[in-house]
């Protein structure tokens, strides 16, 4: 702290003063006499002890319920990290807690909107595909794509050469459902279905039915033929 | 820690910081306002809890750019100075050395105890006759430990004006107490 001119004036004889100091001084006091006059009141008022009365304790005992009252004690839950989340003397929008659940409703707002979005690119994405995927396969010009050409070549002559071996399907001109047809159903399927392995010019995928045998199919009988079924249904009450 | 970050944390609601700024300010402030309010110790103790009061209920009023004790000065200054409007009339100091005023006891030579004592009550004596305005920038200055700065500001009068009263009071305070030379002189 600088140094006033009552601290210049306690601190140094006369003849110490610089010029500056003594032009300062000039004002108050004209002559070395009376500036020595002035240092000793100075000295002697410094040297006086004025010890401060202290206040009562009383006034202190007001003063801390005044204080308590003005700033209520926090409650037993407010512990230093909830003072930390919720700090009283920052405005509600400056609160940390707060700021961080606008951050999370924020993201929660967001983060569904972005997955739609996601999620509808590949959906057109898709449904675009599956347009293509018609296209080609509605187009009566297009050839299928030569799929394992390679690998089934062999078992493709082999096919055909069983085929070949066979006898002329028969040619399906009875109605199938006429019971009277010498034909059995078993015998219809099984012929249908090498009519149409045999058919030219099928247009199943393949091209070829393979691995079709009567075990594996259920057909239906017609109820004439079922003695059990024909009296359960012409049961008379 | 600086009186000045003691006043935020009180702002704060930090009553250890409340605490040890009444433990710097009280007597000072005690001391003050019984020179100031013609001794009466009862009003100095009231003034004291009001002055506390304030700093409790709006220590918002307290300027963080500013000396705090500057400032309390100035609020101190102010309550006395209303307190002389509303009595409407000027100091009534009791002459006599006054009994807050303890003596030190380090100085175990009787005859310059007896000396000290008849130099304090001449002082006090010539203070009371001085008029207020002098007394009181001397008594800042040298008792409550003022800088001529902090007394201009407390004052709210110039740098000038403060030395040319503390020397004026100086000089009426030599004649005065000529005859204390010896223990002026210690």
């Amino acid at each position: 702290m600088k140094k006033d001119i009552v601290d210049i004036v306690m601190e140094k004889e006369f003849i110490e003063l610089t010029a500056e100091e003594r032009s300062e001084l000039s004002e108050f006091c004209s002559s070395e006499e009376e500036f020595n006059q002035i240092r000793q009141v100075f000295n002697g008022v410094e040297g006086m002890s004025f010890e401060n009365p202290a206040p009562r304790p009383e006034t202190k005992y007001r003063l801390d319920d005044l204080f308590e009252q003005a700033h209520p004690k926090a409650p037993v839950w407010y512990n230093s990290f909830l003072a930390l989340l919720v700090p009283r003397e920052k405005p509600f929008y400056r609160q940390p807690l707060l700021q961080a659940a606008a951050v999370l409703l924020l993201l929660f707002m967001t983060v569904p909107f972005v997955n739609n979005n996601m999620s509808g690119d590949s959906k057109n994405l898709m449904a675009e595909n599956d347009v293509q995927t018609e296209d080609v396969l509605t187009s009566g010009d297009v050839t299928p794509a030569p799929m394992e050409e390679v690998t089934d070549v062999q078992e493709e002559d082999e096919l055909n050469q069983a085929i070949e071996q066979e006898p002329e399907p028969p040619v399906l001109v009875a109605d199938l459902n006429d019971p009277s047809s010498s034909v059995t159903s078993n015998e219809r399927f099984e012929s249908l279905a090498a009519a149409g392995a045999t058919a030219p010019g099928s247009n199943h995928p393949d091209g070829i039915f393979t691995g079709i045998s009567a075990e594996n199919v259920a057909y239906s009988l017609p109820a004439s033929e079922s003695t059990d079924l024909l009296d359960l249904l012409t049961v008379t009450f | 820690m600086t009186d000045e970050s003691l006043m935020v944390a009180v702002s704060k609601g930090d009553k250890r910081a409340f605490d040890e700024i009444y433990e710097r300010y009280s007597g000072p402030l005690l001391g003050y306002f019984m020179r100031m309010l013609w001794r009466d110790r009862e009003k100095a103790e009231d003034f004291v809890h009001d002055i506390f009061a304030k700093i409790i209920r709006k220590p918002e009023l307290f300027d963080p750019s500013r000396r705090f004790r500057t400032w309390l000065y100035s609020v101190a200054n102010n309550m006395c100075k209303n307190e002389y409007k509303r009595q409407e009339v000027r100091k009534n100091t009791s002459n006599g050395l006054d009994s807050s005023y303890a003596v030190s006891d380090d100085n175990v030579n009787v005859l310059h105890e007896v000396q000290d004592r008849q130099f304090k009550q001449a002082f006090e004596e010539s203070m009371s006759a001085l008029d207020q305005k002098h007394s009181e920038v001397f008594k800042l200055r040298h008792i409550d430990g003022l800088s001529i700065k902090e007394i201009a500001e407390v004052l709210e009068i110039s740098d000038g004006t403060v030395k040319s009263r503390i020397f004026y009071a100086s000089k009426y305070l030599a004649e005065s107490l000529k005859d204390f030379n010896p223990v002026m002189n210690r």
